[in-house]
Parts: structure tokens; C-alpha cells; sequence
């Protein structure tokens, strides 16, 4: 009733003329001014679609059930298996690499490299020239990681004998498949293929993933998600950062490392080999996101991102409730510092599958947590509030698991919702490592990046469509 | 001349801010031409029509800014834009010192516990319609401010509001006062048994600010919108406010004030005013009803409808003094008048006080001409040009298209002002002052501008200024420094609008000297 209003106190929101604002502030009546921009950045088309959508009470259950589908998640690192065996979809004449899919005319130069590299790897070429040949030949097959339930860190590239980590989300019973991190410097992810890159993958693959394999075979399997929880109250975001988690990995595998029947050279070798690379963990924390993500596709009327993707030239996105479609959209340019000696033009656009980190909220979603990344993707640690709230404002909720000290242990954003993102023109924050744009040469530097915009308009009018 | 534009993408600010930048970097030197705005399809087009579009504002979306400077030479066009990088600049240093709750959508301040329960929603037109719809979802009551919004939008609004027990003010609602609390352009009035309806921003005002100085006061005063009473609107806010008037314990005395309705509509209005089941005060602005007004009082102005609400509310008539007019202008005037100054010019702000004027000429005869005219033989060839008497509502939409409102930024009538004083068939300028929240900080320092450069350039050519003031003692420019500065400057300063348009009347040509 109207007539309720009467004798109530006005308290007032305002939106537009800020003016009414403080002349409601100067008569002492409880005002906030809205920071008021037009919604899905004024495009009629959008908004129409956006209003669909919210009026969906289908639209909000299915969400619901996404977030309650990525909380539940579980997930164990339980073995260690050649690609071939492992990934549904794989053959011997299969490629996967980093993003949507892509033609090897279109690919950049570190995706290229890599290709190579993994061509000369299985014994299919001996130089980048016949690996090239190779491939114009039409006898290789290029399909992108996400669609094999699998991620890679870079140019994401997998071919057949490579050994893979395999988690395992015992809440639905889904695995996923991610490369075992080779390093920093001249590595595959970043197109290198060299032979000492070439000799590193022979023995990660006859000499690593056999010890580990048989580690892992003497435990239950290893609670990746806990050791992500517990690293983001030590300083990791689990993207960019990876130390704390790292090591606490290291101190789940040294019993199990010591229980295995591994001879000793190789068991110290492994040993050094892991505590040498703070980046250990990073393809263990895209598998196990992965493996939470995959659990809430294809959820009719779904608007929650279940992959968020980069090949070095498209940016992809993928939708719950539009399984298996891409948007994509012209990879971005990642602000941020350089490496000493490198330059703006040697940067390779974004590239990789890791940003699944950011998909699941972690990554640059949970950059306050990791206020020690801040410098090194070129920012203050006031940014990194800013970034991790901002966030909250495009997610349907937040974890239950991971949760940001500084934000007074509020669980990280969670579950990135396409008209979230449409309504307010935040685009997800991002947090990356920068590849050079020539194959072999490495990192240049680390920084932020956000999707195009489009990948998002268009999934938003898909599933529009889809609902109407 | 120099053009250039400059596009700066994801960078919105609300329209009346950019304005008064744009005003404010244009005052400087060599500086011919400024726009600030964001990129709506409207602010493309002006600056196309500077010639100084790109490919880049083409492809410019409404979240983005764009600045173009036309100006004479380089050096200051540069100025020009480091003055508008300046000027944005400092509300960011400002707004980032103060570490403050920082909410961007309805939905969000919807979940505080604080139980926010009126939006005031001044977005530009074609966004308005979605927030109040969510504002209304969340129970909480509207007022629109902006135009814009289309009758199919108002209408489905308006049924969610009624749906929802809520209230919902526009779209075009200038003005309320609710629970003594001023929204958007209002004056600080005494509280009071007098509850006030009205499809009519400045009409609200002018009433509002009578009946206080008349020593009674308001319980509600709620704008329906400009659009309620139109047949396809049908008074839906009207009908329902009426209905939660009449239970309002406060309210003894009902005025509802509007420009001419639908009939129909009319029709509705006055048999839901008769049920009410207290006193009613009608202001249609002279259109005579043929119906039985039983227990409604019928009146042509707004002073009239004051003074009739008052008497019902205390039992006793009030006067109401002129208490600032003088007679020394109007003899000095009449002593100086040539023989070709036979026309009246009203150049206003609000457009209830405008009708009000040309209401009150015609009732005495005498020909008029508007921007918004009565009827249809009263319009202009060119509105820019005035013809016999004029009365201009500088506040309609031709005029405002990508500006703000001539009461925030009353300079849009300086031109205008200047230039019809200096026609040689002019007599009278018949100007409107309104005072009062959402208005300019001084809008007769404004006026004096336009005032004292038509002065200089007339030498020894006198016309009469006329000022009618909607305002009261306690409205924050300051009511009596505001009518002493007219009066300083040879004003006469009328009490309330129609007895300023009757002394114009009279000093017209054919009006009763």
C-alpha cells in the first residue's frame, strides 16, 4: 500500500544527477549515489536479453545448482598416464593445444614452436621444417584441451606419449588431464624445442612420471583442492603464484617418494627437479579447476563460465548452458612488466588454458589473497582488494573452500554469470604470464588481461535465444 | 579554426556533470566550441554536425567519453583539453581520497538492511524504464525523473507499482515533497494538512511555495509525471496517490493540479476526488468542467488554488501581500516607452509557470504565440524567432536535447533573454526565478548576466523586467537576496507568477492600460 510510505523515513538512492544526491545528503535524509553507468554498455539487444534471462526463474535455479556443483567439488591427484591412454578423444595423430580451436595458418609463433617441439618429441620430425611439413600435410590433428577434458598452461600443447597428471572430482566422478610443468626458461609451453627442452621431456616422461606414478600409487590419492585452500592463506593465488602450494606438495610426495620403490639417483633427481620450480603446482591447480568446472557444464538455462581459454590469437569462453560452443573473441595484450631486456613488441597476445584458475575464482578473482603477486604483474596492494571485490560483482557466489584472508575470510567470487558480467561491463580479471611472440624464447614478463567483450555478448544472446 | 575530438573509452559520468564542464572549458579564450559527452547517438550526431567526427566516434559506445574542442588557434585548443582533463580528473582525486561504501546497482543497495525505499532515478531516458523496474521489484518506490521513457514502458511501471502497493512518481517528474522530504526540484516548505497531486513540476513548486507563505503547510506533495493524465496513461499514478492521500491522517485538504487531462481521464480524477471523502482544490488551468463539482473547488491559477486550500484547511481567508512590488519601474518604463515596444516576451524555465502566463493573456484577450502553444494557431514559424506576444518554456525538449534543464544550468536562456530584449517591438520581459533544491545555486546572479549585457547594448531603450519567484524563506539560495538583487536591478517582483503575467497583460499592447 502507498499510504505505508506515509510517516515512513524517506532513505533514498540516487541515481544519475548526482546534485539530488547532496541536496538529500544537506537535509540530513539517508542517501547513496549509485555509480551509475548504462547497463551491457548501453546496447539495446543486450539489455533485451539480459531482461529475458532474469526473469527466468530456470536461469536461477540452473545457476544455483552450478555453484553448488563447483563447491562440491573434490578433487584428487591419483595418477600419472601417457596421454594417449588417458585422454578421451586421444590418438596418436592427435595435437592439443592451449584455447579454442585453431588452424595451425592462424596459430602464433610460441603454439607453433610447440607444435614442432611435440612433433619431434613422438619421433614424427627431426627438424621444425618437417614438423611443418608434417602438419601441411594434413596428416596431424589439432583439437583444443578443453574439449578432451584436459588444460595446458601456455601453448597447452599434448601429443600422444606425453605423461599427463589425471584428477580425479570424486563428488561427480569426472577426471581431468594436465602436462606435468617443465620449468621456467627454454621450455615447451613457450614454443622452445630444443634439445635440451626436447632431453627434459624425454626424462619428465621415463624418469619423472614413473616415479611419481608409483608415489602416487602408495597414497589415496592427493587432496589437490586442499592444498589450493591452504596456499591462499600462504601468499599463493595459484595462478601466478605457486610457491606456498608447491610446497606443500613436496611434502605430501617426499613420503610417498620415500615409500616407492624408485632407485635413489633418480628419486634425488625427481626430488631436485620439483623443489626447483616454484610453478610445480600451477598444472595441478588447472587440473583440479578444471575438473570443478566440468562438473557444472552443461546445465540447462546456465549462465555460469565453465572455461575461460587463450591460443595466443582467440580468446574462448564456454557456457553451462550452451555445452560445447565457443565465443571467442581476438586475444588481448597483457598489461604489465617485462622481463629486463624485452620489449612491448615481443609480447605474444594472451595465451593459455590456465586462466581456468581464474574461471573457478582463484587466479587474479583472488589476487587479495596474494597481495605478493601485485609487484610482479606491475600494481599496488591496494589494487589487489580492488581486483578481488570487483569480482564478486560478476560471480553467482563464493567459495565454500577457498577462501581470501584480507577479505575477512570471505570465500573467493565464484561462478563467473555471463549477465553478471553483461550488466555491469566488469570483464573477469585475469592474471598471466606473457610468452614472446617468437617460438623458444620463454616468458617475457607477467601481467593483466581481461576476455573481449564480445565473447560474452554473443554467449549472452545465445543463450537468450536458446531460452526463448 | 582548429577541431579535434578525443574518445576515451569506459569512462561514464552523468550528463549534467559533462555539461557543466563543457560550459565551463568553452568560457575560456579562443575557444569556440566544447563538447564533453558521452557517446549516445545524439551526442554523435552534434559532433558531426561540428565537423569533427572520427571513425572513432562512430564505432563509440554510450559508455564512452567523448571531447571535441573547436577553437581558434592551437594553443587553445590544448588549453581547452587540458582544462577538460583537469576537470575530470579532480572529481577521480576526490572520489578516491574518501574511503566510502561504494554501491553501482539497485540490487545492491536493495540488500542493505537499512531499508532504502525511494529511488530517484535521473538516467538518461532509454535506461530508466529497466532500473525502475528493478527498484520496483524491490520494493522500493520511484521517483522519474527523466523523460524519455516510453507510454508503453510507463505504463507497464505503473501496473508493477500498483501491483506492488508501491509508489511510482513519472517518468517527467520534476518535483515531490514526501513525508516533508524534497525530491529533485523542490522547495523546503512548512509541513502541514494541505496534500498536494499534481502532473505538473513547477505547478507543484508555485503552490507548494504560496501555500507556506501563506503560513499553512504540506503533508505530500507527489508529481504524478507530465504524461499520467493522457488517455493512454489514463491517471494511474493520479488515481492511486488520490487513494492514499485520502488515507493519510495528516492530509485534511486535497489540491489536484494538472494541465488540461484527457477528458476521460478527467472525467475519473474528479469522481475519485469527490469520494475522497475531504475537501478538494482542482487547478486545471481555466478548462471549465461541465459536471457536478459537488465538494470540489474549481480554480484557473495557482494562486488562487493556494489561497482556496488554505482557507478550507484553517477556516479563515488569508491575504496574500505583494509585499516586494514597486511601482517605480512600471512609471519609470511607461515614461520611457516608444511607440514600436508593444509586446510581452516571456522567456521561461518552468513550463507550469509559462502555461500559467499564456493562460492568464488569454483570458484577457490577448493574442499569444509558444514554443508550447495552447493551441494550435498559437505556435511559431521559428521558435527561435518571437512574434507578437511570446511566451518560450525554455525547459522543452527541443531545447534540452542533450542539455540539462534550464533551472540547473538557467545560462541555456541567456541568449534567448538578450536577444528578445533587444527587438525593437519589445516592452515587457516576463522572466521566472525558481529557487529551491535540484535548482541552480543562483540562478538571479545567472539572470543579471543576461540582464546587464541586454542593458548596455538597449543604451537608452528601456523595456520593463518582470520576475515572478517560486521559492520560499527557507529554499538554500536565500529568498530575500535573491528578490533584493532583481529589485537592485530594476526588477518588479510579482508574489506569484499570475500576478506577474497580469501586469505584463496589462502593459501589453491592447491590454487594459
Amino acid at each position: 500500500m502507498i499510504a505505508e510510505l506515509w510517516g515512513q523515513p524517506i532513505k533514498a538512492v540516487n541515481l544519475g544527477n548526482k546534485d539530488f544526491y547532496e541536496d538529500l545528503v544537506s537535509q540530513g535524509v539517508e542517501a547513496i549515489h549509485l555509480d551509475w553507468k548504462p547497463v551491457a554498455n548501453g546496447e539495446h539487444a543486450l539489455i533485451a536479453a539480459l531482461d529475458l534471462l532474469d526473469s527466468d526463474p530456470k536461469v536461477a535455479r540452473a545457476n544455483q545448482t552450478a555453484l553448488e556443483r563447483i563447491n562440491a567439488a573434490q578433487t584428487f591427484l591419483i595418477d600419472i598416464q601417457p596421454a594417449l591412454e588417458a585422454i578421451p578423444g586421444m590418438t596418436a595423430d592427435t595435437i592439443l593445444h592451449a584455447g579454442p580451436p585453431i588452424t595451425w595458418e592462424r596459430m602464433s609463433g610460441p603454439v607453433r614452436g610447440a607444435v614442432c617441439g611435440g612433433l619431434i618429441f613422438e619421433g614424427r620430425a627431426t627438424t621444425y621444417e618437417e614438423a611443418e611439413a608434417l602438419v601441411l600435410s594434413g596428416k596431424v590433428h589439432f583439437s583444443p584441451c578443453n574439449e578432451h577434458s584436459a588444460v595446458g598452461p601456455m601453448a597447452g600443447v599434448i601429443t600422444p606419449s606425453m605423461p599427463v597428471f589425471v584428477v580425479e572430482n570424486r563428488s561427480q566422478g569426472n577426471r581431468s588431464f594436465s602436462t606435468l610443468n617443465e620449468g621456467l626458461g627454454k621450455v615447451l609451453r613457450f614454443g622452445a624445442y630444443g634439445d635440451e627442452v626436447l632431453t627434459r621431456l624425454a626424462w619428465m616422461r621415463d624418469v619423472l612420471a614413473p616415479a611419481l606414478k608409483k608415489a602416487l600409487a602408495q597414497s589415496e590419492g592427493i587432496d589437490i583442492k586442499s592444498i589450493a585452500a591452504q596456499a591462499l592463506h600462504m601468499g599463493d593465488e595459484v595462478h601466478n603464484r605457486n610457491k606456498a602450494a608447491t610446497s606443500l606438495l613436496i611434502r605430501e610426495l617426499i613420503p610417498l617418494l620415500l615409500e616407492a620403490d624408485i632407485p635413489t639417483q633418480e628419486r634425488i633427481e625427481v626430488v631436485r627437479f620439483i623443489n626447483s620450480n616454484d610453478h610445480f603446482f600451477l598444472n595441478l591447480s588447472m587440473a583440479s579447476a578444471k575438473a570443478t568446472l566440468a562438473a557444472a557444464e552443461g546445465i540447462e538455462g546456465c549462465s555460469i563460465v565453465t572455461v575461460l581459454c587463450r591460443n595466443g590469437t582467440d580468446f574462448g569462453i564456454q557456457v553451462s548452458g550452451l555445452p560445447g560452443r565457443w565465443f571467442t573473441g581476438p586475444a588481448g595484450d597483457v598489461k604489465g612488466l617485462l622481463f629486463p631486456g624485452f620489449t612491448e613488441a615481443d609480447k605474444n597476445p594472451d595465451l593459455g588454458d590456465s586462466a581456468i584458475t581464474e574461471t573457478l575464482g582463484l587466479g587474479g578473482f583472488s589476487m587479495a589473497a596474494s597481495i605478493a603477486i601485485v609487484q610482479f604483474v606491475g600494481g599496488e596492494p591496494k589494487d589487489a582488494l580492488v581486483y578481488s571485490r570487483k569480482m564478486y560483482r560478476i560471480t553467482e557466489g563464493s567459495s565454500s573452500t577457498y577462501s581470501i584472508p584480507m577479505l575477512d575470510f570471505r570465500g573467493s567470487p565464484t561462478g563467473i554469470d555471463i549477465r553478471k558480467v553483461i550488466e555491469t561491463g566488469i570483464l573477469p580479471q585475469i592474471n598471466t604470464g606473457i610468452a614472446h611472440r617468437e617460438a623458444g624464447i620463454g616468458q617475457v614478463g607477467a601481467g593483466l588481461v581481461t576476455p573481449p567483450w564480445e565473447c560474452f555478448s554473443e554467449a549472452l544472446l545465445a543463450l537468450a535465444q536458446a531460452q526463448s | 579554426m582548429i577541431k579535434r575530438t578525443l574518445v576515451r573509452e569506459n569512462f561514464y559520468s552523468d550528463s549534467v556533470a559533462l555539461m557543466r564542464i563543457s560550459n565551463k572549458v568553452s568560457t575560456l579564450p579562443d575557444v569556440e566550441d566544447v563538447l564533453v559527452g558521452m557517446a549516445t547517438e545524439l551526442n554523435r550526431e552534434l559532433v558531426e554536425s561540428l565537423g569533427a567526427t572520427t571513425d572513432e566516434v562512430r564505432a563509440a559506445s554510450p559508455n564512452d567519453l567523448i571531447v571535441t574542442v573547436v577553437a581558434q588557434n592551437q594553443e587553445a585548443l590544448e588549453r581547452a583539453f587540458e582544462e577538460v582533463e583537469a576537470q575530470l580528473t579532480r572529481k577521480h582525486v576526490e572520489s578516491s581520497d574518501v574511503e566510502e561504501a561504494h554501491y553501482d546497482s539497485i540490487r545492491e543497495v536493495a540488500g542493505l538492511e537499512a531499508g532504502y525505499n525511494m529511488a530517484v532515478v535521473s538516467v538518461p531516458g532509454a535506461y530508466a524504464a529497466r532500473e525502475c523496474r528493478i527498484a520496483l521489484e524491490n520494493d522500493i518506490n520511484v521517483f522519474l525523473f527523466s523523460d524519455n521513457v516510453t507510454v508503453d514502458e510507463e505504463i507497464a511501471l505503473k501496473d508493477l507499482a500498483r501491483e506492488r502497493g508501491l509508489l511510482m512518481m513519472g517518468p517527467d517528474c520534476g518535483t515531490a515533497l514526501i513525508n516533508g522530504v524534497p525530491l529533485g526540484f523542490a522547495n523546503v516548505v512548512r509541513k502541514g494538512p494541505i496534500g498536494i497531486v499534481a502532473a505538473s513540476g513547477t505547478g507543484l513548486q508555485h503552490v507548494t511555495c504560496l501555500i507556506d507563505a501563506l503560513g499553512s503547510g504540506i503533508s505530500q506533495g507527489v508529481g504524478v509525471g507530465g504524461r499520467d493524465l493522457s488517455s493512454a496513461v489514463g491517471g494511474r499514478t493520479m488515481l492511486a496517490t488520490l487513494d492514499a492521500i485520502g488515507a493519510d491522517p495528516e492530509t485534511e485538504v486535497v489540491i489536484i493540479l494538472s494541465k488540461p487531462p484527457a477528458p476521460e481521464v478527467a472525467e475519473k480524477v474528479l469522481e475519485k476526488a469527490k469520494g475522497l471523502g475531504k475537501p478538494v482544490v482542482l487547478c486545471l488551468f481555466g478548462r471549465e468542467i461541465q459536471a457536478d463539482l459537488s465538494g470540489v473547488t474549481l480554480c484557473s491559477d495557482m494562486e488562487a488554488t493556494a489561497l482556496a486550500a488554505v482557507t478550507l484547511a484553517t477556516g479563515t481567508e488569508p491575504t496574500l501581500k505583494d509585499r516586494w512590488y514597486s511601482e517605480e519601474p512600471v512609471e519609470a518604463f511607461q515614461a520611457a516607452r516608444g511607440a514600436e515596444q508593444q509586446f510581452v516576451r516571456g522567456i521561461f524555465c518552468g513550463g507550469t509557470v509559462c502555461d500559467e502566463a499564456m493562460v492568464t493573456f488569454r483570458s484577457q484577450g490577448l493574442s499569444i504565440h509558444s514554443n508550447i502553444p495552447l493551441s494550435p494557431g498559437e505556435g511559431l514559424a521559428d521558435v527561435h524567432v518571437s512574434e507578437g506576444n511570446t511566451f518560450i518554456d525554455m525547459g522543452d525538449d527541443f531545447f534540452t536535447r542533450g542539455k540539462p534543464h534550464p533551472m540547473i544550468e538557467p545560462s541555456l536562456r541567456n541568449q534567448r533573454i538578450i536577444s528578445d530584449a533587444l527587438l525593437p517591438d519589445t516592452a515587457v520581459m516576463l522572466l521566472d526565478v525558481e529557487l529551491g533544491y535540484g535548482s541552480h545555486p543562483d540562478p538571479v546572479g545567472v539572470l543579471l548576466e543576461a540582464v546587464a549585457e541586454a542593458k548596455q547594448r538597449l543604451g537608452e531603450r528601456q523595456v520593463l523586467w518582470i520576475a515572478s519567484i517560486v521559492g520560499t524563506e527557507g529554499d538554500p539560495q536565500g529568498l530575500e537576496n535573491q528578490i533584493g538583487r532583481l529589485r537592485e536591478n530594476g526588477f518588479v517582483v510579482s508574489v506569484s507568477n499570475v500576478r506577474a503575467a497580469r501586469l505584463a497583460a496589462k502593459l501589453a499592447k491592447g491590454g487594459a492600460q
